[in-house]
């Protein structure tokens, strides 16, 4: 996991892991009747549970952002360590900005069929 | 001849319902939204190639900027933001009041499909022939008694799968009295592309009564 390669995409794996669940979580919960229709949209439990998801996935690429640029400490002489770090850090500002981009539809979006 | 896919019985862009016509118009939507941009993108190379010097007083940072970003960004939220519209659009069926929707269960099996309406007492199951009333929104209840199928009347509205096990919702509605295609959109064994069903979409006035018999229809 340490190899700059891997690094470089490990936000948008948190993306993609982020997908992966919402798209889970919606499909079982409109099966199982999460959204309940007899209530404000707003206080749905399927609603609030990909809302929670969302978040906390946002945070954890903050985070690694956070982390990648923490440990990120280039010999001065390493041009290509340099410029990975570079690429890491607008890849993990990417995937932020990803997140809150595609997801940002569970908070007002219909969640299941009427 | 690629013209001949904008009409007839399965053209998703001949749309004869509110619900179909919300699809091709975002259809063209996209379609006239990635010509201008393919113009642009492929008039700017081609200045690029073709004009001394042309660009050169842009730096590379600021062309990645510009054509990574500031074009594409606002672009696509555009169009998501307008698929989500249409998305909300479609999951109502065209209407406010879910009070106007019909329900009819459509069971498909290799290589068949049965429609029944569990609203309307009396009503008789017909194979491979969907009656609707025109003018209102109708809520088809896609189920599988076998494989995955796929429920599509291009020109009322869009696809859903037929799923084992499973009861998938879609809404379609046809504006106009009519006979319209439906197709199965899902391979599903050696008779798939036979598959067909029709719609016949009828006045509100004459819908039950041809249902339950009272009516004669051809």
């Amino acid at each position: 996991m340490r190899h700059p390669l891997l690094l470089l995409i490990l936000a948008f794996v948190v993306w993609s892991g982020t997908f992966l669940l919402v798209y889970a979580t919606q499909a079982t919960g409109c099966s199982l009747g999460w959204h309940n229709d007899e209530i404000a949209f707003w206080r749905s439990p399927l609603r609030l549970i990909l809302i929670v998801l969302v978040l906390t996935s946002l945070v954890a690429i903050v985070g690694t952002l956070a982390w990648l640029r923490r440990r990120h400490k280039p010999a001065a002489a390493l041009q290509t360590s340099s410029f990975i770090g570079e690429v890491k850090t607008y890849v993990a500002v990417a995937a932020i900005f990803s997140t809150a981009f595609c997801f940002a539809g569970v908070f007002w979006l219909t969640l299941c069929p009427l | 001849m690629p013209l001949g896919g904008c009409s007839g019985d399965f053209s998703a862009l001949d749309p004869a319902g509110r619900s179909a016509a919300s699809i091709a118009s975002l259809w063209w939507a996209m379609l006239w939204g990635s010509f201008a941009l393919f113009a642009l993108v492929l008039g700017l190379f081609l200045a690029a190639v073709l004009i001394p010097r042309f660009g050169r007083g842009v730096s590379q940072k600021r062309w990645i900027i510009l054509g990574g970003l500031v074009l594409p960004v606002p672009v696509l939220t555009g169009l998501t933001f307008y698929a989500f519209a249409h998305g909300e659009f479609l999951l109502r069926g065209a209407v406010s009041e879910t009070d106007e929707v019909l329900e009819v269960r459509a069971v498909g099996r290799m290589w068949q499909w049965q429609f029944s309406y569990p609203s309307v007492p009396g009503s008789a199951v017909h194979t491979d022939l969907l009656h609707i009333p025109a003018g209102r929104t109708v809520e088809i209840i896609a189920e599988s008694e076998d494989v995955i199928h796929s429920f599509w009347v291009p020109r009322l509205g869009g696809k859903i799968d037929a799923v084992p096990g499973h009861s998938n919702r879609l809404r379609i509605r046809a504006d106009q009295p009519g006979r319209y295609g439906g197709i199965c959109s899902e391979y599903c064994g050696t008779g798939h592309a036979g598959m067909h069903f029709e719609v016949q979409a009828h006045r509100q006035e004459d819908f039950r009564e041809i249902l339950t018999g009272g009516l004669h229809h051809d």
